[in-house]
């Protein structure tokens, strides 16, 4: 009687609990219904069961941890990489009216944080980078409340198989166990074979449901142009920003590039453009990213600082103006066209010189043997009381002239590896660690250069690289299967409508603000 | 777009060799060190104090490599870092001065530690009431500064006011001010302001939109807040609604420049200073320069005779230098460096209150 009983039991709730979900879907969300493999992903952390999630940007990933935040009893804890994704996550829930959302990163300062700790407990959803839930403080805190979704963001950031690696994942999975266990979501966009196995390894996944996607996108397609040098690049963007569809991102490696690319765009088109890149005010970044959402751009230049976490449907064409060092990042950032199910294009130039670029990027991840060494000595003689003064540490690493993250990638061996062992043994596992990543980076490059100069078809080239066989092929695929510019041409560039910006303050402020000035009484 | 060569030009002019660039790039920047202060009263340049604090390094030193380029400015002997204008570097200068000049309102910097956070608040503050009365609850806010955003909840939530009433009052109190300034200034500033369906410019977005230099479009946006700022300041009781977004106006001195004030008040001399403070010499001296450049009427005889005084201000003018080495040198060490410097202060704000 047991055994027939308990489906029915169990069954009926769970039931109960979709047709909840269904309810909060339309309310909270607006949508009429779920997406993709939504439902699916939604029923089973609703059973209590965990999840490895892998859908392509903009499959609607955030939904799968946002609508249970309504249905189930506690907090959800979203672990999340980025500064600015965790904002930008942060503000589309606040969007939605939800007003007990927080962040907890390095931004706050101590009162800021003491202050959400302290009210963990009237929270639907607080947003935490991995550093931040790996302190003592914070992880007691959160200990004392009820947490009833571990979302592990980026789950990609997990493996050293990539150039987003970010070691203090390696520690969620201990974390987890000090909340006492709470059902665990890892969400990523794209993972090949190597990094799925690493997601499920160190998060504990073994038995977890897996909804994997494919990663192929088949609205959008694929375009390599190939130039003899940047000016011939340049001159090539303006002829094809000339012809297709808006609104329009061009990715490019600096924030010189970015800066140059919207002055010639906006000059030789009359576009309405402008750049974004890191090293702008936070708040000229968000007015910019304001512009573009609301269709005040045609074109937006930019740096990868752009991009995680923007939901912009009707992007038409994503150029790389410089190439990304790995498969991954590519299909990430050409997979922020055409969300709204229209037909998105993806242009890469590629000029002989951009070959230097990745290399040298790759390379400033790890620390040169001469650093390496002054550092791992400094820290074996107790110089740096850890962690403590880890940002010390790290400043001093940068001014001898290494990246941020080469500084975190010695304190982390130093860390997780030095335990009494002497410190020239150490040496050398580091510099054989440097050598396989760095092995394996070189490797995802290759592999980016070699679609780069394909020659058969680029979607099946790149599904095969993630594992996939490619069911069917769109009508226009890519340029080996036939796609041209000309079949993105665009009907509306005659009424570009470059007047916009109302200029008059008082107009502005009427506007803003709607009052009339009221004359007074005569 | 010649307005950023008068900048540059006018500030070499003025400095004449005397301190390097990354000295007069602090000072545009507004470092709040005693330095920059000093060399603001020192060289006449307060009003560009803190003109330029959201520049980078960068842009203004390839502004200066522009100038050297086109043979306005040249290195000084022996030390790279320093620049004096050229012949036709004070010929060009005296043309531009003919077209540009620097906004009135600049000189308001009474406020200049609270403009920043101000302006912020005032930018988030008409987003968040432009949004609310249009029916919008969701928006990207503008700024995500903790204490930005938590003082404009606290503005918005803590007013008895209706949210359309609220928006009222302070339509109508910008607009009066707005009223009152340059209509360039003005439109600049409204420019940066987001509301519902209007996402506000960056700076160098609103010198394109009127087509002036981007480093004018800056100076005129400071010029327009610190207007506002000085304005709302004075007759807080004619701007009840944006004088709540101002901070509490506290003493601009540095806490622990403070506590030292209090006790040379309470007659301590230098050296029991440093003992009770447990400071350095140094730090105990940057203090006393503060608090001169500071305190309107500070006394400094008792750490600087009046004699030893008028003899180092007689060097300066006769050198026609602000250094302190030469001064010394001429002086033979009859003066220390700390004297000079308080000495050069000390004439420097009297200058300024006459």
């Amino acid at each position: 009687m047991d055994a027939l009983q308990k489906p029915e039991n169990r069954n009926r709730p769970i039931d109960q609990e979709m047709a909840k979900a269904e309810e909060v879907l339309h309310k909270v969300f607006g949508y009429s219904e779920f997406r993709n493999r939504q439902r699916e992903v939604v029923n089973a952390l609703l059973k209590h069961q965990d999840v490895f999630a892998m859908m392509p940007t903009g499959g609607g990933k955030s939904l799968c941890y946002q609508l249970p935040g309504y249905i189930l009893n506690g907090l959800v804890l979203i672990v999340s990489p980025l500064l600015s994704l965790m904002e930008d996550q942060a503000d589309s829930l606040r969007r939605l009216g939800e007003n007990k959302v927080r962040t907890l990163n390095s931004m706050l300062n101590p009162e800021e944080r003491k202050r959400v700790l302290s009210q963990l407990r009237q929270l639907r959803f607080l947003f935490i980078s991995p550093e931040m839930i790996r302190q003592p403080r914070v992880s007691r805190a959160l200990e004392k409340v009820p947490i009833s979704l571990f979302v592990v963001d980026e789950a990609h950031c997990i493996s050293q198989w990539g150039h987003e690696f970010r070691p203090d994942y390696l520690h969620l999975a201990e974390i987890r166990i000090r909340l006492g266990s709470p059902v665990c979501l890892a969400l990523t966009a794209t993972a090949d074979q190597r990094v799925k196995k690493d997601i499920v390894r160190y998060l504990h996944l073994e038995s977890a449901q897996q909804f994997l996607m494919s990663v192929d996108r088949p609205n959008i397609s694929f375009i390599v142009l190939e130039a003899k040098n940047s000016e011939d690049k340049t001159n090539q963007l303006i002829e094809l920003l000339g012809k297709v569809e808006f609104p329009g991102i061009i990715y490019c490696s600096g924030r010189e590039w970015s800066e140059k690319l919207s002055k010639d765009i906006s000059k030789r088109l009359g576009f309405r453009t402008a750049f974004y890149h890191g090293g702008m005010e936070p708040e000229d970044r968000r007015k910019i990213q304001n512009q573009f959402l609301s269709g005040e751009l045609d074109i937006l230049c930019c740096t990868n600082a752009f991009g995680m976490g923007i939901n912009k449907a009707d992007i038409r064409v994503v150029v790389h103006f410089h190439y990304p060092s790995t498969m991954n990042a590519y299909l990430q950032e050409v997979g922020r066209a055409a969300r709204d199910g229209g037909q998105g294009l993806a242009v890469l130039l590629h000029s002989p010189a951009d070959d230097r670029l990745p290399e040298a990027f790759i390379d400033s991840n790890y620390p040169s043997p001469s650093i390496l060494k002054f550092a791992l000595n400094q820290l074996d003689q107790g110089e740096y009381q850890l962690p403590k003064d880890s940002e010390r540490f790290i400043d001093v690493i940068r001014i001898m002239g290494a990246g941020e993250t080469a500084a975190r990638f010695i304190l982390e061996q130093f860390i997780t590896k030095s335990s009494g062992r002497p410190v020239a043994l150490l040496y050398d596992d580091c510099i054989r660690l440097i050598e396989n990543r760095r092995s394996v980076q070189m490797k995802d490059l290759a592999r980016m250069r070699s679609w780069i100069s394909e020659k058969g078809c680029r979607r099946v080239s790149c599904l095969s690289y993630f594992g996939e066989k490619l069911e069917t092929k769109p009508d226009l695929c890519c340029d080996r299967c036939g796609a041209k510019i000309g079949d993105f041409l665009s009907h509306q560039h005659s009424a570009l409508n470059n007047s916009g910006i109302e200029v008059d303050w008082k107009k502005r402020l009427d506007r803003l603000l709607a009052c009339e000035k009221v004359e007074p009484d005569s | 777009m010649s307005f950023r060569y008068y900048l540059m030009l006018k500030l070499i002019s003025q400095i004449n060799g005397e301190r390097t660039l990354s000295g007069i790039i602090h000072i545009l920047q507004g470092r709040q060190s005693v330095q920059a202060i000093q060399d603001c009263a020192f060289f006449h340049i307060q009003p560009l104090y803190h003109t330029f604090d959201m520049l980078e390094r960068g842009h203004l030193l390839s502004l200066s490599d522009d100038c050297l380029g086109k043979g306005w400015i040249s290195q000084l002997n022996g030390d790279h870092e320093k620049y004096a204008l050229t012949p036709s570097g004070i010929d060009t200068l005296s043309q531009l001065a003919d077209r540009h000049s620097f906004p009135q309102d600049l000189k308001y910097t009474e406020n200049v530690r609270m403009e920043t956070d101000f302006w912020l608040k005032l930018q988030l503050c008409v987003q968040t009431l432009s949004e609310l009365i249009h029916g919008s609850h969701s928006f990207l806010p503008v700024s995500h500064r903790a204490g930005i955003t938590e003082a404009v909840r606290r503005f918005i939530i803590g007013s008895r006011a209706r949210r359309k009433d609220l928006a009222c009052a302070l339509y109508e109190e910008l607009y009066s001010l707005l009223e009152t300034m340059p209509v360039t200034e003005a439109d600049i500033l409204c420019l940066q302001l987001s509301g519902y369906g209007m996402p506000g410019l960056t700076v160098d977005q609103t010198g394109s939109a009127v087509k002036i230099d981007t480093y004018q479009s800056h100076v005129f946006s400071k010029a327009a807040i610190r207007r506002l700022l000085h304005t709302v300041s004075n007759i807080p009781s004619d701007f009840p609604t944006l004088a709540r977004l101002m901070s509490k106006k506290r003493n601009d001195l540095s806490r622990s420049a403070e506590e030292t004030y209090h006790l040379i008040k309470e007659g301590l001399t230098f050296e029991k200073l440093t003992e009770q403070r447990q400071l350095s010499h140094g730090t105990i001296e940057d203090h006393i320069i503060e608090l001169t450049l500071k305190i309107p009427g500070f006394n400094i005889s008792s750490f600087l005779p009046d004699s030893v005084n008028q003899m180092i201000i007689k060097s300066a003018t006769r050198l026609h230098t602000k250094q302190l080495k030469p001064i010394k040198k001429e002086l033979r060490d009859q003066a220390s460096y700390f004297q000079i410097r308080l000495a050069l202060a000390k004439e420097a704000v009297e200058r300024e209150g006459n």
